[in-house]
């Protein structure tokens, strides 16, 4: 049953399926009603036309809207990917629906870190080259995959609120169920890492030539797929670096003999061609504790005081001739220092000279007189 | 006759019967639909809404057997694609806010005479300015218009795509171009006729 148009004013008529459908498609019968109806109610164009304009404005203010495009390239790759759901699901092979757990995940992340997180559940089947490709298809399960594309530091949390700090260019994935028998991440590229210390569960970071095994500690791994060397960098804690090839199955049991330790401020260089591990200290260590009592105040103090306050503040070792040294004495102010400045002031001001091998400081020297 | 030729009803039958052609079909002709409705609702993740249309695809394709002949296959894919969205995002607890059935009215400040007339000073053409109008309306409201004026279904698919009775999907219509005739004025209007 028709509406009694007649008595139409421009906000019935936009509220009319009939005429909407009219403003939207003309067809020629509706046309014909139309141009009918106009000729038997000519006071009522008015209206008419404007509830047409009305239609029109709004159409044109959801342009923003209707010009959302998706592009032809990732239909056909979104086509392919539905029907290999389906050829799985008709075989039987995969006994898990697909897309129940993992969502569930992809939606927290979307909407607290609006962060790009991509399935890679596609990349599985299809090329897999390179060794994080290779090393994700090894898990055999689906995985969240976190890609910086941008060109800062990205920061997010892992599942078990491990904070990651994902540098420009750089790819980490893991399990959807991360933290159920361990918590195994992939990386390419470089990333921090501030890792809630949790013995039961050791956190593992797999890169294309060795992996780094952590209880609890704040470090860093850069390894890029491309890159010649890989390096492990440790803040705080202990971690320790082995060769992909000496990972056993028993990875999470047991630390491999054959594995560098690396402990604050050390870091280590694993170069793929000569496939050796070079440990020493980070370039600019840093102190372990931030409210460090040490005040490297000093005021005519033995160095080897000086030291052994150095050694603490930094985890570091100092090896020096303590027979030699012990009439040195330092009176300074380092309090705002770095460890290398720190030391080029000592040196200096004692006539000493310092050399950093592998990860501890040799000082050596003629030694004082006695004043 | 070809394939492209056949009625919905039809084409839904041959899918139902198994044949991929007509399940292709119905892909290419409304993923594109699909795919933009799905952004309006969750604008962030073009990844998380090609996954919810995958599902929506897959899920169709297994039940295929089971499933009525819909009157609009749009209306059933849209339908079907927002409450897969919702599902997952409702596990969320509250982070989903902008997409439950929340409605915004309250939460929406109505611009003043200045804004409004600083908005049209500032807007290089009148869609512009009219885009600027809808994009502050509440959520519900612009999705409803965007069903029934972009869309084109009727008020009773509308109101079944959210959930409400077909008076109030017609309500959310009416306040949404209520306000805006409101706001763009009577001459304004004329002026976009003769725009266009």
């Amino acid at each position: 049953m028709k509406p009694d148009y007649s008595s139409f004013k421009p906000l019935d008529f936009v509220l009319d399926d009939a005429f909407i459908r009219y403003a939207l498609v003309r067809d020629s019968s509706s046309e014909a009603f139309w141009s009918d109806w106009l000729s038997e109610n000519p006071d009522k164009r008015a209206d008419f036309e404007e509830a047409l304009v009305l239609i029109e404005a709004v159409r044109a203010g959801l342009t923003d809207y209707s010009r959302i495009h998706l592009s032809e390239e990732k239909e056909q790759q979104l086509l392919k990917r539905i029907r290999a759901t389906n050829a799985e699901a008709a075989e039987k092979i995969k006994p898990l629906h697909p897309g129940i757990r993992w969502w569930k995940i992809a939606a927290v992340f979307m909407l607290i870190s609006s962060m790009a997180v991509w399935f890679l559940k596609e990349n599985f089947s299809s090329d897999s080259t390179g060794s994080y490709q290779a090393q994700i298809k090894s898990l055999n399960s689906p995985v969240i995959e976190h890609s910086n594309t941008s060109g800062n530091i990205q920061h997010f949390r892992l599942p078990d609120s491990t904070m990651v700090m994902l540098h420009p260019g750089s790819r980490l994935s893991y399990v959807v169920n991360f933290g159920e028998h361990d918590r195994k991440v992939i990386l390419s590229g470089k990333a921090g890492f501030d890792v809630i210390r949790n013995p039961d569960l050791p956190f593992l970071v797999l890169t294309n030539a060795i992996t780094t095994k952590v209880l609890g500690t704040v470090f860093e791994v850069d390894a890029f797929d491309e890159g010649q060397v890989v390096r492990v960098k440790v803040k705080s804690g202990k971690v320790s670096v082995f060769k992909n090839k000496d990972v056993s199955e028993e990875i999470t049991e047991t630390m491999p003999a054959k594995g560098v330790l690396l402990t604050s401020n050390q870091e280590v260089v694993y170069t793929r061609t000569s496939d050796k591990f070079d440990k020493k200290l980070v370039s600019s260590p840093e102190m372990i504790l931030r409210e460090s009592p040490a005040t490297f105040q000093y005021e005519e103090s033995p160095v080897a005081e000086v030291f052994a306050e150095i050694e603490n503040a930094y985890g570091v070792n100092i090896i020096y001739d303590a027979e030699t040294l012990k009439d040195c004495q330092l009176t300074s102010s380092l309090a705002d220092e770095g460890l290398t400045e720190k030391l080029d002031i000592i040196c200096k001001s004692i006539g000493l000279q310092y050399e950093i091998i592998e990860t501890s400081i040799v000082i050596t020297g003629k030694g004082c007189n006695k004043q | 006759m070809t394939r492209e030729d056949i009625n919905e009803q039809d084409l839904w039958r041959f899918f139902q019967e198994g044949d991929e052609e007509a399940y292709t079909l119905i892909y290419s002709k409304f993923v594109k639909t699909m795919f933009r409705y799905g952004m309006s609702l969750v604008p962030v993740s073009e990844a998380f809404v090609l996954d919810c249309i995958h599902d929506v695809f897959t899920e169709i394709w297994i039940k295929r057997e089971k499933l009525t002949v819909p009157d609009s296959i749009k209306h059933y894919l849209l339908k079907s694609l927002k409450i897969r969205i919702l599902h997952l995002l409702k596990r969320k607890e509250r982070l989903s806010t902008p997409l439950t059935e929340v409605d915004y009215e309250d939460l929406w400040q109505e611009p003043s005479a200045e804004d409004i007339f600083a908005e049209k000073e500032w807007a290089e053409s009148r869609e512009i300015v009219v885009k600027r109008l809808i994009d502050k309306l509440p959520h519900r409201q612009q999705e409803a218009l965007r069903l029934r004026y972009i869309e084109n279904m009727d008020f009773e698919q509308v109101a079944e795509i959210m959930e409400v009775n077909r008076q109030s999907a017609q309500n959310l219509v009416f306040r949404a171009i209520e306000k805006l005739r409101h706001q763009l004025g009577f001459l304004q209007l004329l002026l976009f006729y003769y725009f266009f």
